[in-house]
Formats: C-alpha cells, structure tokens, sequence
C-alpha cells in the first residue's frame, strides 16, 4: 500500500472517530477526474478522490487534513496532502504545526511591490509556526517538489531539499524587521536576508532588503484615496533564491508606477521600468535588458461612456539585437440598461510586423441569463498574414442550482511575435455547476485550445525546465473534467470555512484593556467615577472611585472602546467623539484614558416688576442657539451645557425681572447675563443650590 | 382648560391651550399617543444599592408630522381610589425617590420621526432603608418657541415610571375588604370592591382575581386583577365592573398572590342579587 492512500486511510479514520466523540467539525469529499488529449503531457489522464476536513479539538486547536490521491499514466500520484494543527494556544503564543505539503512564503515581512516576483517554496515536510503579539517565527525543512497539471494538480518531487528560518518583529510602531536563512541542498546553496519595514502612516511603506549572495531590493508605496505611487529598485543575483523549477536568472533594475484619481472615476496612469536580467543557462536571452514604459488614461462621460486609452513600449535588447514592442489600445463603452457595446481599437508593432486591429464587443445581462458577442477585425500590415475576422461568443446561464456556461472562438487570429502576446487562439469551452441537495455538488466542463504561434525566445526558455515545458506551450489541447463533492459537517459546524473563525474566535490570545476617566473642568480636572466605559458594544465596565476602569480577557485584535451614552450619569455631556480603537496584544495591557466634560445647566423665572410669574416668554441663550419658553409660573431652565459664559434674551418690550440660579457642580465655570431684547433687565443673582 | 392671556403686549396672539393631560404610561398602556409621542420603556424596575449611582436612558420620539418641543419633569405618583395613577409635583412620600432622579436633557425640540435619548441618574443615599421607591420622569409637550399659533393646540404628557428596590424582596400584604358599591356617577349600576393593603415596604402586584361562584357551586364568572401596583404602605382599591346578573345566594370569591408563600383567598355573599344596571 503506498503511503499516501495510508495517510489518507489514517486520517479517514481519525476524522471519523473525532466525529464519533461529537466534535464540531466539517469536511468536504470528492472525486476528480480530468482527460485531456495532448501526446507530450504526461497528465492526460487522472482521476482520483479528495477528502478534507477540519476538526475542532477542545483545548488543542483546528486539525485540518486535506488528502488527494490520483492515478495517471505514471501509476498513483499525490495530490495536496498535508495535516495541521492550528490555533494551538501556548502562553502567549499561537502556534501552527504543520506535516506534509505546505507552501512557504519566503519573505517574513510582507514585501508591498507586485511588480517584483519571487518564488514560493512548496516543500513536503515539517513546518512549525509561532505568532505573538510582536513577533513572528517559522522554522520548516523538507523536500521540495513542483505541481504539473492544469486542473489536477500532481506533485512531483524535485529532488532539492530545503530548510529554512523565517523570523519577523515589530521593534516600534510602524516598523518591522524580519531575517530569513534558508540551506538548500542539491545544488547546495545558502542564502540569507535581512528585511525593514516601515509604515509611518496608514499610506505610507517603505520596504528595503538585502542579502547574500549579495542582492538588495528597496522601494516604497504612497498610496492614498487619490493617488497611488509606487517605486523599486531590485539588484538579485542568480543565487538569490536557488529554487529549482525557478527561473533564476540575475536580475537588477529600477521600477516607478503613479496612478492619479482626478475627479469621480478619471483616472491616469503610468510606469516605467528599466531591467537587466542574466540567464547563465538560456543561449537566446543569456543577457537581455528590457526598458518598458506604460502610460494610459480612464473616465467616462455622461451617458454612461466609459473610455480608457492605454499605451506600452517595450524595448528588448539581447545579444543577438534589439527589438521593440509596442502596444497602443483604445476603448470605449456604453451601456444601455441591459446592453453594453463596446469598442476596442489596438495597434501590435513590433520588430517585423504591424497589427491593426477593431472589435465590437455587444454583452447583455439579463437576471439569469448573459450573452456575449464579439468581432474583430484584424489586418497585418507588414509580413504576409493579411485581413482575418476572428469571432468569439459566450453565454451564462443560471437556474436555481444549475449554472451553464460556453464559450467559443472562430477565425484567424493573428498573434505578434512578441514577449507581450502568446496567443491562444479557438479556446472554446462549455462547462455546467450544479448544487445538488443535501451537500452534494457537480462540475463538468470541457474546453479545447490550439495555439497557433508561439514566442520563440519563450519557447527557448522550455529548455531549461519542465514546468515551461509543460504548461505554457501545449498545443491542439482537448481535455474534460469533472469534480463530484460532497460537503459535510457534524457537532454544529456549519461549514469547512466557518471553523477557522469559530477555532479562533473560541481559543483567543487575550489582553487587558484599562485606562482612567477624568473630567475636564475650566482650569483643570479629576478622576470621574461611574463613568461606563463600552468595549465592542457588548461590555461595559464602570470606573470606580479612582477613575479606573478594566476589561480582562480581551481577544487579541482590534476592538472600540467608548464612553456609553445611555449609562453615563446626567452630570457629564455625551461626548462629541464616539469612538476609539485600540489593538490588544496577546498577554499585554493597554492604557486607554477619556476625558468628558461636565454637563451643566441653570435656570430662572421671568416675573413682572409686580412680581407676577410670565407664562409663555421665549428666552434665547447665547451661545448655543438654545430657546425654551416660561412655564406656568415663568419657570425656564437650559440644561447640558458646557461649562462656560453665556448670555440668555428674554423677548418681549416690558420690563421684567429675571432671576437665575446655577445648577452647576461647585468648582464648575458657569456665568450667566441676562438682559430683554428691548429694554434693560433687572438681574438678581441666586446663590448656587 | 385654561386661556392665557397677553401680558402688556408681549406676546400679540391668543392663545388657546386646552392641556390634555393624557398620562399615557404608568402601566402597560400603549407606547405612542395620538399626538405622536413615544417613549420607551415606560417602567422601569430596577434592584439597587445604596450609596450607588445607577444611570440608563429613556427613548423619546416624535411620530407627529411637525416637530415638537417636549418638557421633562420629574414627578411623584399615586394610584388614585379609581385605579388611575395620579402624578403630583411633590409629595411627602417616606418611597418617593423624586429628589434621587434627574433626567437630561430636559427642554428638547424633537423633529418628525426623531428619536433622542433621555439620559437619567440615580443617586442613591446612603443611608435609606430597605424597600421599593418609586418616581416618575413626564414628558410634556410644549409650544414651539416663536410658533404662532392660533385656535386649539393639544398638549400631550408620557410618563415612564420607575421603581428602585432596595435590599431583599419579601412582599408583604393582606386581603382587607370585599364589597359591592355603586358606580359614582350612576347609582344605578354597581361594581365590586376588592381592597387590598401593602402592609410592607416593597411593591407588589397581585396575581389571582374575583371568582362569582352560584350557590350551587359553579363558576359564573371570572376577572382577573388588573395590573397595578400596590405601593408601599398604602391601600388600593381593585374594581370589577359587573357586567352580568349576579343571583342571589352567590358567593364572590377572590384569591391573591402576592408573590410571598402564601395565596390568600376571601369570600363576600351579597345579600342580595346585584344587576348589571
């Protein structure tokens, strides 16, 4: 019996007995089978079956397993095969454990630049990983391997070896250090990094690394609601990830991107880059410099007009000479209800050929229905190609469980030949999903492609690898394929998915969240109790006699703490800021203080000189844009003030009296004028009550 | 009704305040008034400490078409021999907890379909004993500043009532008297009388009711007690309209628990048969 099919077997069995102990848990089964028609690819045939399923295990963490085992050709054939434990909580530490398959990401600190590529490492083997509130290790070691197939993918080993340490930490905030070593054997290799992060504001990254063998790659993103800008420069030598499967050349250059958001959706955009890469191996691009600038333009019109222009020069340089791309497109669309036309006007230059190029593209969306249909026209203004019309259509369809769709190409593509376009050409592909009852799912679809042209410098990099060799340059390609799954869950779970934030969420690192409430008076302040401090919403903690206020076993994470308006006592104003956010950390205490203000108030009685109570006289204060009207016995009252001076106006032309009395806290800034809006007032001051 | 008058010239419009004194709220009566204000909760029973400090808020809305300008005032109560709750400014209540209350805001103008939150505290002294107090917060409407206004306007009043237990609950209360009287404003149609006395410092309402059995021993007619309280050292009146012949020899029974451990029943036999009207 191979090992995997008793790995597979072990883990049925595991899965079945936590399920027998009433566990929550939930997984997922199916079958998989993929047919294709293409002599040079091995994988033209495999089928197999997938079970995962992840368990909660109290007082331990989530196990997840996930087994795939296929047969092709070749005989039996791993497919992803690993078994985890997660969220296992060890002081104040997460820790993950992880034995098969596992894809690692070599980079301890997140690297913020898309335009710079790496590769990842997919080992078999051990990984363990453990996160803390600032730190963050992982240590791994295995055998690496390379994934071959379009939709079933199989793992084959590559014969390399890998082990490696990944360490990360937040030294201050906004800024991080990370450092990897990783020992590759066969070819032996050691490479090391040390990697800086800063984040000075929420828009702002900077990110910088340097290694040996000697590579350095530094850069920095500003990216904002209105603008984004993002620039690099990389220096890497061939060694600077010896991935096998890689491409690994020797690599330095700069890189600059901007995108501008003028106004509504206008937007502009641009980015130049300038490499140098060296591949020791590759006879055609032994040493090839690029130079490529992009720029373009995007918005819309009234009407619903979309348009955008775009525009790439591309320069190659090699040894064998020089060549230049260049790509100018132009589209524009609009939409009317469920119709949409669009227009795409394209212009391909490259060293020998000139493609011009028009398409009409009419897509309608109905509630379950859309159709897509599209013309081009294609000319070729230089080589011997001529005037071709390729056509391409789809459809979706949607019916309760069941969705449909197809799509199809016809006609001559004409493809550059260029870096910039490998051209699949009549791919045409129908396909159905189905969500069958209780759990139960179908997928079935089938597709056939031809490439008809291909990049000879692309096709010289096959050479070096299998992976080249084996994905990007199949041609005459039919295949079918078809997944049957099964989703199951038992102990409450009510999805694979759902588990992770459930294990999570039920084994949290916890903090502490405590601060002091003061209250601000005119010339200072003092601690405020019986203040309620509110953490999420859903707890509320009152200060006590000193001011101070505690929320224990708090999960880690960001959480919003906030003066409770409807328990805070009368004598305070609802406080104008609502909310604060604050980051717990496993194991660590956060300060967090509020200040609130007092509430104060007065009120009075507007008499005759006769001393007769006026009823129905409007009184204005001042500031606050406040008026309220005497009562029954020339009562008036303002209530939740701040502490401060204000001036109130009596309407009316008669004389009256009007006499005020504070409400106010002793201590508490209050001063109070009054006066008619005609004549003078007649002010009698009351001691405070 | 009452028609103010102007006042040397200060304000030049007539007014005609007819004051609707509609208190909406004291038990589970309907949360909104014709007129459209709403408040909720309109009870509030709560169990605190003294010397603390015990604060929440009231919802207060306004269904009207128009904005309206809403007064608070913070009240005693009592249910009256009618069974209707009675709020009076003051009162010399040992339970009353009036002076602990204040409510914030309490001038507001509130705009058509708003709703803004009354805050209130209590401060609880020291030094109080053991038992249940109870207090209002009323909400009246009010002219609109600078409003002319002209003809009739309506003025509405919600009442949340709260009741601040202090200590341990043990009710404590005793069946008084069963009798039948004739309504106040007609003699000809009678009601029975079932007095209840709150000999204790806690409130109670009692669950149980008036049973009309014939003197054959079958059931005629059951009421239930109305929900109200009984107030700390007081004596409440519970009405039963009688709607239906009462023969005579019949026995009219009432049963009453207090929430103690106990249900006390008594029996009253009219001498006489009691007619609807």
């Amino acid at each position: 019996m191979s090992r995997p099919l008793l790995f597979c077997l072990v883990s049925l069995a595991l899965a079945l007995r936590l399920a027998a102990e009433d566990l929550r848990g939930a997984g997922t089964i199916s079958f998989e089978s993929f047919h294709s028609r293409t002599p040079e690819y091995t994988g033209d045939r495999s089928e197999g079956v997938a079970l995962n399923f992840r368990t909660l295990v109290p007082r331990l963490g989530l196990l997840t397993t996930n087994i795939e085992v296929f047969s092709n050709r070749a005989g039996w054939r791993p497919g992803l095969n690993y078994a985890s434990l997660d969220d296992v909580r060890i002081g104040a530490h997460r820790w993950k454990f992880t034995v098969g398959n596992a894809q690692v990401d070599p980079f301890p600190v997140q690297q913020p630049f898309p335009n710079v590529p790496y590769p990842r490492l997919n080992i078999n083997g051990l990984r363990v990983e453990v996160s803390g509130e600032k730190s963050y290790y992982s240590a791994f070691a295995g055998q690496q391997y390379f994934l071959q197939g379009t939709r079933i993918s199989l793992r084959y080993p590559t014969g390399q070896s890998v082990a490696g340490i990944l360490y990360r930490r937040r030294v201050a905030q906004g800024i991080e250090v990370g450092i990897r070593a990783l020992h590759f054997g066969r070819p032996s290799a050691n490479t090391a990094a040390i990697e800086f992060a800063w984040r000075p504001r929420d828009s702002l990254r900077v990110f910088a690394e340097a290694g040996a063998p000697a590579s350095v790659l530094i850069g920095a993103t500003w990216e904002t609601r209105r603008a984004l800008f993002r620039s690099t420069y990389v220096r890497q030598n061939a060694a600077y990830l010896p991935v096998v499967g890689y491409l690994n050349g020797a690599r330095r250059g700069p890189f600059a991107e901007a995108r501008l958001n003028l106004f509504r959706d206008a937007q502009v955009f641009g980015s130049a880059s300038n490499t140098e890469t060296v591949f020791s191996m590759v006879k055609p691009l032994q040493r090839y410099a690029a130079t490529s600038l992009t720029a373009g333009a995007s918005g819309s019109l009234p009407g619903s007009i979309a348009l955008s222009a775009q525009f790439t020069h591309v320069e190659l340089r090699t040894l064998s000479g020089s060549q230049t791309n260049q790509i100018a497109a132009f589209r524009a669309a609009r939409q009317f209800r469920v119709y949409t036309l669009r227009a795409e006007l394209r212009q391909i230059a490259t060293l020998d050929t000139r493609q011009r190029s028009v398409e009409l593209e009419h897509y309608v969306r109905l509630r379950r229905l859309s159709l897509l249909g599209a013309t081009r026209l294609q000319r070729e203004s230089t080589g011997v190609r001529g005037t071709t019309l390729v056509y391409r259509g789809g459809l979706q369809l949607t019916l309760a469980r069941l969705s449909l769709y197809a799509s199809g190409e016809a006609g001559r593509d004409l493809a550059a030949r260029s870096l910039l376009t490998t051209t699949l050409t009549q791919n045409t592909a129908a396909g159905a999903e189905w969500r069958i009852v209780n759990g139960w799912g179908l997928a079935v679809d089938a597709w056939s492609a031809r490439l008809l042209n291909t990049n000879r410098d692309l096709l010289a990099l096959s050479t070096v690898n299998p992976i080249f060799a084996a994905g990007a340059f199949e041609r005459n390609q039919w295949s079918a394929y078809l997944r049957l799954t099964h989703d199951f869950a038992w102990g409450g779970a009510t999805s694979v998915g759902d588990l992770g934030q459930y294990s999570r969420a039920s084994t949290p690192l916890v903090g502490v969240i405590a601060g002091q409430v003061h209250v601000a008076y005119g010339d200072g302040s003092s601690i405020a109790a019986d203040i309620p401090v509110s953490l999420d919403g859903d707890r509320i903690a009152m200060t006590n006699a000193a001011g101070g206020y505690e929320f224990s076993n708090v999960p880690e994470g960001r959480h919003t703490l906030m003066i409770d308006e409807r328990q805070l006592p009368v004598d305070y104003l609802v406080p104008t800021v609502p909310a604060t956010s604050v980051v717990v950390a496993p194991g660590r205490r956060v300060r967090e203080d509020f200040v609130v203000q007092p509430s104060v108030g007065f009120g009075g009685q507007v008499d005759t000189d006769a001393g007769m109570p006026l009823e129905g006289i409007v009184v204005r204060l001042h500031p606050g844009n406040r008026r309220t009207v005497t009562d029954r016995e020339g009562r008036f009252r303002f209530d939740g003030l701040r502490e401060g001076d204000y001036e109130i106006d009596v309407d009316g032309e008669a004389r009256v009296a009007v006499r005020v009395a504070h409400l106010a806290e002793p201590g508490v800034v209050l001063r109070v004028k009054a006066r008619t809006t005609e004549k003078p007032t007649r002010l009698i001051e009351l001691p405070a009550n | 009704m009452e028609v103010s008058s102007n006042f040397n010239g200060m304000q030049r419009h007539t007014q005609l305040h007819t004051y609707c004194a509609i208190a909406i709220a004291i038990l589970a009566w309907p949360a909104y008034a014709q007129t459209g204000l709403g408040l909720s909760p309109l009870r509030v029973e709560t169990a605190i400490e003294a010397g603390t400090t015990v604060s929440n808020a009231l919802v207060l809305s306004n269904v009207a078409d128009r904005t309206t300008s809403i007064r608070a005032e913070v009240l005693d109560f009592y249910v009256d021999s009618e069974q209707e709750p009675q709020f009076v400014a003051s009162s010399q209540d040992a339970y009353s907890c009036r002076t602990w209350l204040r409510v914030s805001p309490t001038d507001v103008e509130i705009a058509p379909g708003q709703r803004v939150l009354v805050r209130y505290t209590f401060r609880i002294p020291e030094e109080i004993a053991a038992g249940t107090y109870y207090c209002a917060a009323a909400f009246s409407t009010a002219p609109i500043p600078d409003e002319k206004v002209s003809g009739l306007s309506v003025n509405v009043r919600a009442i949340t009532s709260f009741y601040m237990t202090v200590g341990r609950t043990r009710p404590e209360g005793t069946l008084r008297r069963l009798y039948v009287e004739a309504l106040p404003n007609d003699s000809t149609r009678s009601r029975i009388v079932c007095e209840v006395e709150n000999t204790g410092s806690y409130v109670w309402r009692p669950i149980g009711g008036l049973s009309i059995v014939s003197a054959e021993g079958e059931v005629l007619h059951e009421i239930p007690f109305r929900s109200m309280p009984v107030l700390p050292g007081r004596k409440q009146r519970f009405l039963f309209p009688v709607t239906e012949e009462i023969p005579q020899g019949a026995d009219l029974r009432v049963r009453m628990d207090i929430g103690g451990g106990e249900t006390q029943e008594g029996h009253f036999v009219p001498a006489a048969s009691i007619l609807p009207r």
